[in-house]
């Protein structure tokens, strides 16, 4: 996952890099790989320094043509995503690449999207040219062809900016003509300038709207009115009511307004668009999950095969790290595996020959043989994810703030041009003149505050969470957040550090011989317990014994023999929700130590804060009295404490209380989160997490939260805020002009500067 | 005020011309990636020489 220009790490003390002199807080002296590649330029990497492995999977001739971009006649060529590109060196380095690799013609970088093209020379190897890129300090991962960015989506790209050009151009020939009948044109010069803005307004009537009509389609279809349906309607009235009066010789044209607001509109949709697309379409491209290539024995041949590929009875050889692909079963005496994605535990469990292992599941041994029971694509992970895709596809766009708002700002202008019409007699107005009236207050009023106001704000709102590490999946998920009431914490594990502290041991003092002989017991574990003796003592040497360990789901043990004695670690009673740790020897209690969980530093205020708006409670699928616990820690009036919860009780209870917002990780979670109001995914696979949720946490704790909560707050306010305005000032000009204080001129002149200055306060308020 | 005949067609006309030439552009995929370009052109010829020598 790219992590380029968020703030992750914590700045501890920012050198100039030595190469680009910007500030760094990396302890290397450099702020990128790319400037110490260029910084050290005798810096040369022969085919002979690269990992040279004749039967890596990559080197197969059909997994080449698997990720091989087809192009008819050219080298082959391949898109990688980096990790760690960070500035122009980085794009150098890269892109001088030839130099250096003989194995690859050209190279150029997409910095944005962390991506490289690279075309190689016939006789490449893939494992060569991944591992060259990971000596040069950017890990990288092959896209799939129908991985990258495809044609389509960059045609509907490119589309919509040419008819954005086409509006502000046509808008902009049409203000300047309009400029002139203002002032006072008068005679056939006249009619050969509006005539002339009548042509300009076509393209865009034609041309640049049409998004805005196939939007207002889409919504009809429905059977729901979305904002692009009045804004049509608004574009037709003006347009229609400004060519009859062309027509007729007498009277306003509003070719101007109209396309101003038209061309606006346009810019904001824009803006929204790719402030959303930048930091979402990254991340939806990289498929963590079925990443690679992978060895399988099928009737007695060895295959290299993606993850789509595998069928049932193939049998998986497995390296260190590798995601299990497929549903299967265990073929080797034991093997210890990590089900943190699925889960969101850490906690690695071991599992023995014939013992059934899930998709998803992260191989830790060295090594390991699966027989898969299911395909690639039919394991239940693949199966569930499929679902969530579906589900937050699905999921319908309810009515929120903003439309609210906007419907009832439409109808208040209505309400006062019907008003005009109706009362024109007791005003001493003419039929004909009331109608023209109401139609300049309806097209003058109407659009800028709904139109752009909105969106601009909003995808303001969408960049400022990203700088926070909050990357938000739309642009409705402010709206959304509002509208909850009450606050789910999944996991304990967002409340707490996730990091175990000793709070009690017996005896007082662990004689060092003691220290050593848990130490080799743990030496092999990644339990969160092992790595919490390790950091007690971290000065005492380990030596070699044989340990072995069980495990099942509750409870794990270890035991080892050395000095002739056996030696075991177990899970002893649990006191508190504590995790209790005893240590025997020959049976024959010696220890015991009791870790407890932190508390996060920020949680116990945080949530005392937030119960006074929200109704909070846990639902996790940990021990009911360590729930218990952590509440009782932190001391805030929760509503509701849930133990002991399935991913379908979890799932169940939020489709029974709408308007929640759940935090939560792991993939078994996802259908939960797809369901709540607003789903916030604090750690997982960032890919199918944003499937699921709307919103992705990249620091870890709670003050993203916070921040969350008070960004929507804030942009409600703004968006509130230009409403009034809007209103406010669009009612009092139309008024002065209805009552004839100013003239058109003045009236065409003002609107653009009002524009001008929403957007400009949209934009401090944003800063 | 004849001018005026001649002025406005050829002002729209070039109007017209930039248009076309930037869907043009933007067809051909010139917008597509804004930042990267920013960075490329940054890049100094005598780089390798220079770094060379404030190591030394």
């Amino acid at each position: 996952m790219s992590q380029k220009k968020l703030p992750l790490q914590q700045s501890v003390e920012e050198k100039p890099c030595l190469h680009c002199k910007q500030l760094t807080s990396y302890s290397n002296q450099f702020c990128c790989s790319g400037c110490e590649f260029l910084y050290h330029s005798h810096w040369k990497l022969s085919s002979a320094d690269l990992f040279d492995n004749k039967n890596s999977p990559y080197d197969q001739p059909e997994v080449k043509i698997r990720y091989q971009i087809q192009l008819p006649g050219n080298a082959p060529a391949y898109r990688l995503h980096l990790e760690g590109l960070q500035c122009s060196s980085c794009v150098h380095a890269l892109e001088d690449i030839p130099q250096y690799f003989s194995q690859i013609i050209s190279a150029r970088v997409n910095f944005p999207r962390s991506e490289i093209y690279i075309e190689a020379t016939p006789d490449h190897s893939l494992s060569q040219i991944l591992n060259f890129f990971e000596k040069m300090g950017y890990p990288a991962k092959l896209l799939l062809p129908e991985e990258v960015e495809t044609q389509h989506r960059l045609k509907e790209e490119r589309d919509l900016l040419s008819r954005l050009a086409v509006a502000g151009a046509c808008a902009g020939n049409i203000m300047l003509l309009a400029v002139s009948i203002y002032g006072g044109l008068e005679g056939s010069l006249e009619f050969v300038f509006q005539a002339l803005c009548f042509v300009l307004f076509l393209p865009i009537l034609f041309y640049s709207a049409v998004p805005l009509y196939r939007s207002a389609w889409s919504s009809l279809q429905f059977r729901r009115i979305n904002m692009d349906f009045p804004l049509v309607v608004a574009m037709w009235i003006g347009f229609g009511a400004s060519t009859f009066n062309l027509i007729r010789g007498n009277g306003h044209i509003y070719f101007d307004s109209t396309a101003g607001f038209i061309f606006l509109i346009l810019v904001s949709r824009w803006f929204l668009r790719n402030s959303l697309r930048r930091w979402t379409q990254n991340f939806f491209d990289l498929d963590q999950w079925s990443d690679g290539v992978f060895q399988v024995q099928r009737q007695q041949k060895s295959l290299s095969l993606l993850v789509s590929e595998i069928l049932p009875g193939d049998l998986l050889s497995l390296g260190s790290q590798k995601v299990v692909p497929a549903d299967g079963i265990l073929k080797v005496p034991s093997a210890l595996f990590d089900f943190s994605w699925m889960t969101g535990e850490s906690i690695p469990r071991r599992l023995h020959q014939d013992m059934a292992v899930p998709a998803g599941a992260r191989v830790l041994s060295d090594r390991c043989e699966i027989e898969a029971t299911t395909s690639g694509s039919q394991s239940e992970l693949a199966k569930s994810l499929r679902r969530v895709e579906t589900e937050s596809l699905s999921q319908s766009q309810s009515i929120h703030f903003f439309d609210r708002a906007a419907r009832r700002l439409l109808i208040v202008v209505f309400a006062t041009a019907g008003l005009l019409i109706l009362l024109s007699p007791f005003l001493g107005l003419t039929l004909e003149e009331a109608f023209e009236r109401a139609l300049s207050l309806f097209i003058v009023a109407c659009p800028c505050a709904l139109a752009f106001g909105g969106p601009l704000a909003y995808g303001l709102a969408v960049k400022k969470a990203a700088r926070e590490g909050i990357i938000v999946k739309s642009a409705d998920v402010f709206d959304r957040i509002n509208e909850c009431q009450t606050i789910a914490f999944d996991k304990t594990g967002t409340l707490t550090e996730g990091q175990l502290k000793l709070v009690k041991q017996t005896p007082e003092l662990i004689p060092d011989w003691m220290k050593q002989v848990i130490l080799s017991l743990e030496q092999q574990s990644l339990h969160p317990i092992a790595f919490a003796f390790r950091s007690l003592w971290p000065h005492i040497n380990v030596m070699k014994m044989e340990a072995l360990s069980i495990g099942n789901d509750r409870e794990t043990k270890i035991f080892g023999t050395c000095f002739g004695h056996l030696y075991t670690l177990q899970a002893g009673p649990t006191d508190k929700g504590n995790l209790s740790i005893q240590f025997l020897q020959d049976d024959q209690l010696l220890a015991f130590f009791d870790f407890e969980d932190t508390l996060r530093m920020e949680a116990s205020a945080l949530l005392r804060h937030l119960s006074k708006k929200y109704s909070l409670g846990i639902l996790s699928g940990d021990r009911q009295d360590r729930v218990q616990s952590i509440a009782e820690q932190i001391s805030a009036p929760f509503s509701f404490l849930k133990g002991n919860c399935t991913a379908q009780e979890k799932s169940d209870w939020i489709s029974r209380h709408p308007n929640t917002l759940m935090l939560g990780d792991g993939v078994n979670d996802l259908e939960a989160l797809s369901k709540a109001h607003v789903g916030v995914v604090v750690q997982g696979p960032l890919v199918h997490g944003l499937r699921a949720g709307s919103v992705y946490f990249l620091k870890p704790g709670l003050k993203p939260l916070e921040d969350l909560l008070s960004l929507s707050q804030a942009t409600k306010r703004l968006i509130a805020r230009n409403l009034f305005f809007a209103l406010s000032y669009n009612l009092t000009a139309g008024l002065a002009a209805l009552l004839g204080w100013i003239n058109p001129l003045l009236a065409a002149l003002l609107m653009p500067i009002s524009s001008l200055l929403l957007v400009a306060s949209t934009w401090r308020a944003s800063k | 005020m004849i001018v005026l005949t001649l002025m406005i067609p050829m002002a729209l006309l070039l109007g017209f011309g930039f248009v076309m030439a930037f869907m043009a552009s933007a067809k051909s995929g010139q917008f597509d990636d804004l930042e990267t370009p920013a960075l490329r052109i940054l890049k100094d010829e005598n780089e390798k020489g220079k770094a060379h020598h404030e190591s030394n």
